[in-house]
């Protein structure tokens, strides 16, 4: 199946490789990419740098798990040429590790960053969970300060969402699992909105930390609406205007991989879509540049949802552009979807 | 006259009366069969969906038999509870009724309920055992039950079968045969009964009647006596299938006429139609003015849209007589309008017909009966909205509308009723064995108990086997309070209730917790509360929601994010926002049904 698989995405790239005309970064993500045979995301990689116009210093990210990077793998995607290592270590707990259902330990979350940078990578992103069911406002804060002491530039901080008809949510419906505590989640984003600077991470958009300014380029693209290919069973693509996805069966998509579902978006939608990932970003939403990005009924309908937002305290205006206050993140879905045009 | 036979149909929901009348229809060749649409006199959506007749209707059959030409004028009623003024009247311009029992139910209440007011008004009953083609068809017994009831012979029993169209060559006979034709003087001055009324869109109302004595001419100057209106009979008419305009009817025919009445209050079921030169001296007796039973605040969602409610409740009022407004405000829900209603299904009806018909948002508020209050000092105060309810203090009593409930059930569930109308704040009247397994329960009720959701306890207590019927008794002196909610600490009026105290507590605290499931979180704790006056019985509280933010946020799960907040925000708009909270429409609704 994973030769199947590999087959297809080669041919996928190839066929789309009109669509842009440089690319800045490249991201295997989605899923967990790097049990994948590394000789294969050599050869995408070559691909890629043969169809397409890779910029000299292109970010080129892989998403990783702790336990899939051994020494021998690490090094055979860093003669690959990946250059940036986003790694799903989650936490640093043991615990919470077997509640998540992960198969790596604390201690090789603990370790796999030293030996990567041994191999000679400089980037790393890991991404932590907050808001498990009985984590306290202590534990969290010994996560965090865990991963102030590794040689990481970059941090994603999710809080654990029960997404409906997932396992996580019929072992809560059943009581299998305590529910996650609204009140305790808020406790934990606000405490890692407060340690972050204190630790040297800039929080740079809701879920995402920075060190000296190590922002992730690839996912800073998604937040500027620039436009993006994305290759492989359920990726998107955006091209400003029109999202194309591809179905999420891996069987359907070896068998064409070029099928795309297409999505236009009315100027509505963009524009729903550019508050809602804009708010986010602590660079906030451009209100010049929206002014000429929208039509003038959608940019009249802005400034009228601005002087009668509800919660002034939640935005803020500075150098042209809106803002989320640290209490209005709390809400930034809340923020975001006042403003809609539905 | 000899030649004229008038009948209506008596049945119980369901027991295949519509059915059965599309075959009368058929047979006499008053349809062809490519006309019939199934259920021909159901010609509302509304009604065929609900599988009810909400609007009475007749039609003409000709018909030859023995050599004689025939004609029959079937008058169809209404087989709903809150419309049992426009059966009384359909009656009453009959000679004779056809009794239809379901072959495998049995008895209702309902249809006692009629047979009583056909016998009372001396109609000649033909019972017909309908169905009798189903597998469950209890013939034996249900015939034992109609002999019981009618004290006719076995053999006075016609059976038939409105799907296959048995037995509706015997049906038409019985009714040339046993129903007397009409009688009444031609030559005596005008005087019918007008038994319905529709409103035409482009014809204005349409008025049925029965002539008694006299003759109608095109284009005479008549009367209507109780609301002495007088008009042109610009068309008159018989009812076929379509109208069919005459230049005369005599009396003991059925007839339409249409005069440029542009709306329904204007003309009145049960009123008599005279001629304007020569009246007739007494106008014919049980005329009433319908009043309604169950009163609701109507309320846009959007107080912009509040004009537009109006134009159309007062368009819904052109073919609906019975619908009262007046207008009201809210403090909650801004402007609005107090509603009377014959029933809650006619209720249900208004609402739904303003969403389907007129595409308006509304919400209604906690239905309530009309109470009386008597102050300190002798006067009356009638309390159709509970906010009109006296503060206790001025207050000497109130009092509050009685029924007189028939129950028909089988005795297995005699227990179970029992206890839900003693729950109910009945008192039992009385207990017949109407057969070896068939009990009559008679119970006084107050009608506040009846009018939420005593129907379908009803059936559910008894799996559907009881039927149920009542009329109003009067006044009663009761315990009433007013019941407040308050959320934020904000009375929301709309959710006030006239209560007994003795319910209050129960109440309150289920209204509580229902809110506390249906009210959506917000950015600030809200506590719900139940009081009467500054007493607080009941209370709840809504939890602050702490965040409300995604955690992750890259390619396809933007347009996944988005599409999600769209639809919450698409909901959001069909929320009330009362002072600070946002209440959805199913809340207010959700009072109902609350446990």
């Amino acid at each position: 199946m994973e030769s199947e698989f590999v087959v297809a995405l080669k041919k996928e790239i190839s066929a789309r490789k009109n669509e842009t005309a440089k690319v800045e970064t490249i991201y295997f993500g989605g899923g967990t990419p790097s049990i994948i045979n590394p000789k294969h995301i050599q050869d995408i990689l070559t691909l890629i740098y043969a169809e397409y116009t890779v910029v000299d210093d292109a970010e080129i990210t892989l998403e990783a798990n702790p336990d899939d990077l051994t020494t021998e793998h690490l090094q055979a995607f860093y003669d690959a040429g990946i250059n940036r290592l986003s790694i799903g270590i989650q936490s640093f707990d043991d615990e919470y590790l077997k509640w998540m259902n992960r198969s790596h330990t604390a201690e090789e979350a603990l370790t796999v960053i030293d030996r990567a940078t041994q191999i000679g990578f400089k980037d790393f992103s890991i991404d932590l969970i907050y808001g498990i069911p009985g984590m306290d406002e202590k534990q969290w804060q010994q996560q965090l300060k865990t991963s102030a002491s590794l040689q990481v530039n970059h941090l994603s901080c999710y809080c654990l969402t029960v997404e409906p008809k997932t396992p996580l949510d019929k072992f809560i419906k059943k009581k299998i699992y305590t529910n996650t505590d609204d009140d305790m989640q808020s406790k934990h984003f606000k405490l890692l909105m407060e340690m972050a600077p204190t630790l040297g991470f800039e929080q740079y958009e809701i879920s995402n930390f920075a060190r000296n300014q190590h922002y992730s380029k690839h996912n800073t693209a998604y937040w500027e609406y620039k436009p993006y290919i994305g290759f492989g069973p359920s990726a998107h693509s955006f091209d400003g205007i029109t999202r194309r996805n591809h179905a999420s069966s891996l069987i359907a998509y070896i068998q064409d991989p070029i099928a795309l579902i297409e999505e236009a978006l009315t100027e509505e939608e963009r524009f729903n879509e550019y508050i809602l990932i804009g708010l986010r970003t602590s660079k906030g939403v451009n209100i010049e540049a929206m002014k000429n990005k929208f039509s003038e009924t959608i940019y009249t309908h802005f400034e009228k949802e601005l002087s009668e937002h509800e919660n002034k305290e939640h935005i803020y205006i500075q150098d042209g552009f809106l803002r989320l206050s640290d209490g209005g993140k709390m809400y930034a879905d809340s923020v975001a979807s006042a403003f809609f045009l539905v | 006259m000899q030649h004229i036979r008038n009948f209506c149909i008596i049945a119980h929901i369901d027991h295949g009366k519509s059915t059965l009348a599309d075959r009368l229809l058929e047979f006499t060749k008053t349809v062809t069969h490519r006309e019939m649409q199934a259920q021909l006199l159901d010609d509302m959506d509304l009604e065929r969906e609900r599988g009810i007749t909400i609007k009475s209707h007749a039609i003409q059959m000709d018909m030859k038999l023995g050599g004689k030409d025939y004609v029959l004028n079937l008058i169809d009623t209404p087989g709903h509870v809150d419309f049992s003024y426009e059966v009384s009247r359909s009656i009453a311009a009959c000679e004779g009724a056809l009794l239809i029992v379901d072959a495998a139910q049995g008895i209702q209440a309902q249809t006692i309920s009629n047979l009583y007011l056909a016998l009372e008004n001396n109609l000649t009953i033909i019972p017909v055992l309908n169905k009798i083609d189903l597998p469950g068809a209890m013939i034996e017994e249900v015939s034992d039950q109609i002999v019981d009831l009618l004290g006719c012979e076995r053999d006075e029993i016609i059976h038939a079968s409105g799907k296959t169209g048995f037995g509706v060559d015997n049906i038409l006979q019985a009714i040339v045969d046993r129903v007397p034709a009409p009688t009444g003087d031609p030559k005596a001055p005008l005087k019918a009964l007008v038994f319905d009324s529709v409103f035409n869109s482009f014809r204005g109302i349409i008025a049925y009647f029965r002539i008694y004595d006299g003759i109608i001419k095109k284009g005479e100057k008549v009367k209507f006596m109780a609301t002495e209106k007088e008009y042109f009979a610009d068309e008159i008419g018989i009812l076929k299938l379509e109208k069919e305009a005459k230049s005369e009817i005599s009396a003991g025919d059925v007839g339409y006429i249409i005069s440029g009445i542009k709306e329904a209050r204007e003309v009145k079921v049960g009123d008599t139609l005279t001629s304007f030169e020569n009246p007739c001296a007494e106008s014919i007796q049980g005329f009433e003015d319908v009043k309604p039973m169950v009163f609701a605040g109507i309320y846009p969602v959007d107080t912009e849209d509040f004009e537009e409610l109006r134009e159309a409740m007062y368009k819904l009022q052109l073919n609906d007589a019975s619908l009262t407004f007046e207008p009201e405000s809210s403090a909650a829900l801004g402007f609005g309008f107090r509603c009377g209603f014959l029933g809650m299904l006619h209720m249900e009806i208004i609402q739904e017909r303003l969403e389907r018909e007129f595409g308006m948002t509304v919400i209604t508020t906690v239905p309530n009966v009309s109470y009386h209050a008597y102050l300190n000092n002798g006067d009356m105060v009638i309390v159709n909205n509970p906010s009109d309810l006296p503060d206790p203090g001025k207050m000497a009593k109130v009092e509050e509308p009685f029924i007189n409930a028939q129950i028909i059930t089988k005795s297995e569930y005699i227990g179970p009723i029992m206890s839900l109308c003693l729950g109910k704040r009945g008192i039992l009247k009385n207990q017949n064995y109407l057969t070896s397994d068939r009990v009559e329960i008679i119970f006084d009720l107050p009608l506040a108990e009846v009018v939420f959701d005593f129907f379908d306890k009803l059936k559910t207590v008894s799996r559907g086997y009881a039927s149920f019927d009542y009329h109003p008794i009067g006044y009663v002196e009761s315990y009433m309070v007013k019941l407040d909610i308050l959320l934020n600490k904000d009375i929301v009026d709309a959710l006030s209730a006239v209560i007994h105290r003795d319910r209050a507590y129960d109440w309150g605290k289920k209204i509580c917790e229902k809110l506390k499931e249906l009210i959506p979180q917000h950015q600030f704790e809200i506590p719900i509360q139940a009081s009467i006056g500054a007493k607080v019985i009941a209370r709840e509280t809504i939890k602050a929601l702490r965040k409300d933010v995604t955690a992750k946020c890259y390619g396809g799960d933007i347009s996944r994010k988005r599409k999600l907040l769209e639809k919450q925000k698409e909901g959001k708009k069909r929320m009330k926002q009362v002072g600070s909270v946002e209440i959805p429409q199913s809340a207010f609704m959700a009072v109902l049904k609350l446990d």
